[in-house]
């Protein structure tokens, strides 16, 4: 069963119906109660402010149950602010977060050099289609050279971003890609099998779906992965 | 880098889209739920449903048209087009939509922005605004209401900026004198707009020909164009005006 939180925010609409249309067996949780023990996969999508979605997760008491599922190393997917918040601290509303990928979530405002932007024209938010650059894989085993994440996935494929905020991780080996927009930051992370898109997937057409599927079908068993 | 945005508009009423030209004369192009999958599929970036039917009692049936629409689609959509209320919003968002747009109410009553913002986040919350060239205004820009029925007081610049002050986190700019002429885009608006605003500027009307496209998004400043006409019509596919604008060096998502 794929369960996918619904902290009171947001588009869970369009994941869901994803992940209906791939024919896996998912629900849609209010709660943390709701969570079914069949539970292989989480998706975490969150939309709006960082700090407003760990406040929800917290009074919706998710967030106990999600720090055991990450401390298992279990299968989770964080999109666009839910990838936010897997990281230690958002400086979108100062809010500390899951810390499941040790990094933080910053403003483009503040850190882009807006010298270099001439007249405006790097926007904000970034919003629209933008090339997501897959890393090479971080496995000393030379056998396996792609992340299944990314399998039949091409390389520099377009995939939909929105958001004013971006994530920074410590540890240069929990970047799966990265993107460019008047800097370079991590479109994907991922510790095990705990990865988070900055992108919208179930908004990305054909390759968004594929990368869902993907997720899905590779990151629920035992190897290990990226 | 970020690629420019193509965007296909659906005027929709008594749940037929229709186009008309200057806001006149409507007539009727297909259904919406299969006009959206055709656009889909021939790689649109995303899609604008706007209600312009004139009942109330009409208005659920767009909500029908966005649940069906998210069912069969998986790019981002807007909604726009009487939206009064943060229920409003709040329904057609749980329905699907990606953002949902305003126009004549948050001229009337600007703090549904603020409103919408706070509940929903910026990048949910679009401007619409319908712009009428009056020399008598600073920016030379007079905005309009009730589809381009009702005249009012403010310069389209002005009430850009304050729209965007309140949290807006894209701005539509419609020229009413453009619309539906396919005569080309307004790139004075356009860029005098988006030179002054950090968020994403979309243009609107007048969309006639790919070579229109090409000046909106470069000389006018554009992230975005929204077209209608152009494919309503059968005169050009969507693969036809990406190509062409890669073609004269405008980034576009080909790898749909």
């Amino acid at each position: 069963m794929i369960s996918i939180i619904n902290y009171g925010a947001g588009n869970i609409a369009s994941v869901n119906n994803v992940i209906l249309s791939l024919k896996y067996p998912v629900a849609i949780v209010n709660s943390y109660k709701d969570i079914s023990s069949d539970t292989t996969s989480i998706i975490l999508p969150g939309v709006g402010d960082g700090a407003y979605m760990m406040k929800q997760l917290h009074e919706r008491g998710f967030v106990p149950y999600l720090q055991q599922w990450i401390k298992n190393d279990s299968p989770l997917l964080g999109i666009c602010v839910g990838a936010q918040v897997l990281l230690s601290f958002t400086e979108e509303g100062k809010s500390l977060c899951l810390d499941a990928i040790p990094g933080s979530c910053k403003s483009f405002q503040k850190n882009i050099d807006r010298t270099q932007a001439n007249n405006n024209q790097i926007k904000i938010p970034h919003m629209g289609w933008n090339e997501v650059v897959q890393q090479a894989s971080n496995q000393h085993d030379n056998s396996k050279n792609t992340c299944p994440l990314f399998s039949g996935i091409p390389n520099r494929t377009t995939f939909y971003f929105v958001h004013s905020y971006y994530l920074s991780v410590i540890d240069s080996m929990h970047t799966l890609a990265t993107t460019k927009y008047g800097l370079e930051f991590s479109s994907i992370i991922g510790k095990g099998k705990i990865i988070g898109t900055q992108f919208h997937p179930e908004k990305s057409g054909k390759w968004g779906i594929l990368l869902i599927d993907n997720f899905l079908k590779y990151y629920s068993g035992e190897q290990t992965l990226c | 880098m970020l690629k420019k945005r193509i965007i296909v508009c659906l005027d929709v009423r008594d749940g037929k889209v229709t186009k008309g030209i200057k806001f006149k004369n409507n007539k009727i192009i297909g259904n919406p739920v299969e006009l959206a999958i055709e656009y889909y599929r021939q790689g649109v970036d995303e899609l604008v449903f706007y209600d312009i039917t004139a009942s109330i009692e009409q208005r659920n049936i767009m909500i029908d048209i966005v649940r069906e629409v998210a069912n069969n689609i998986f790019i981002p959509f807007s909604v726009g087009g009487g939206i009064k209320n943060v229920e409003d919003i709040n329904r057609l968002l749980l329905n699907g939509a990606e953002k949902i747009s305003l126009n004549s109410f948050a001229v009337q009553n600007p703090d549904i922005i603020d409103r919408g913002v706070k509940q929903f986040g910026s990048q949910c919350i679009v401007l619409g605004m319908d712009v009428l060239a009056d020399i008598r205004m600073p920016s030379g820009y007079r905005v309009l209401i009730k589809g381009g029925q009702e005249t009012t007081n403010l310069d389209a610049l002005s009430w850009a900026k304050e729209a965007v002050d309140r949290g807006v986190g894209e701005i539509v700019i419609n020229s009413i004198d453009a619309d539906g002429t396919q005569q080309g885009y307004d790139c004075v608006i356009t860029h005098k707009i988006s030179h002054e605003v950090l968020v994403p500027v979309v243009a609107s009307g007048g969309g006639g020909k790919p070579e229109h496209l090409v000046q909106v998004l470069q000389k006018g400043g554009a992230q975005a164009v929204l077209i209608a006409s152009m494919v309503h019509y059968g005169t050009y596919t969507l693969q036809e005006i990406k190509q062409f604008l890669s073609n004269n060096g405008i980034e576009v998502r080909l790898d749909y």
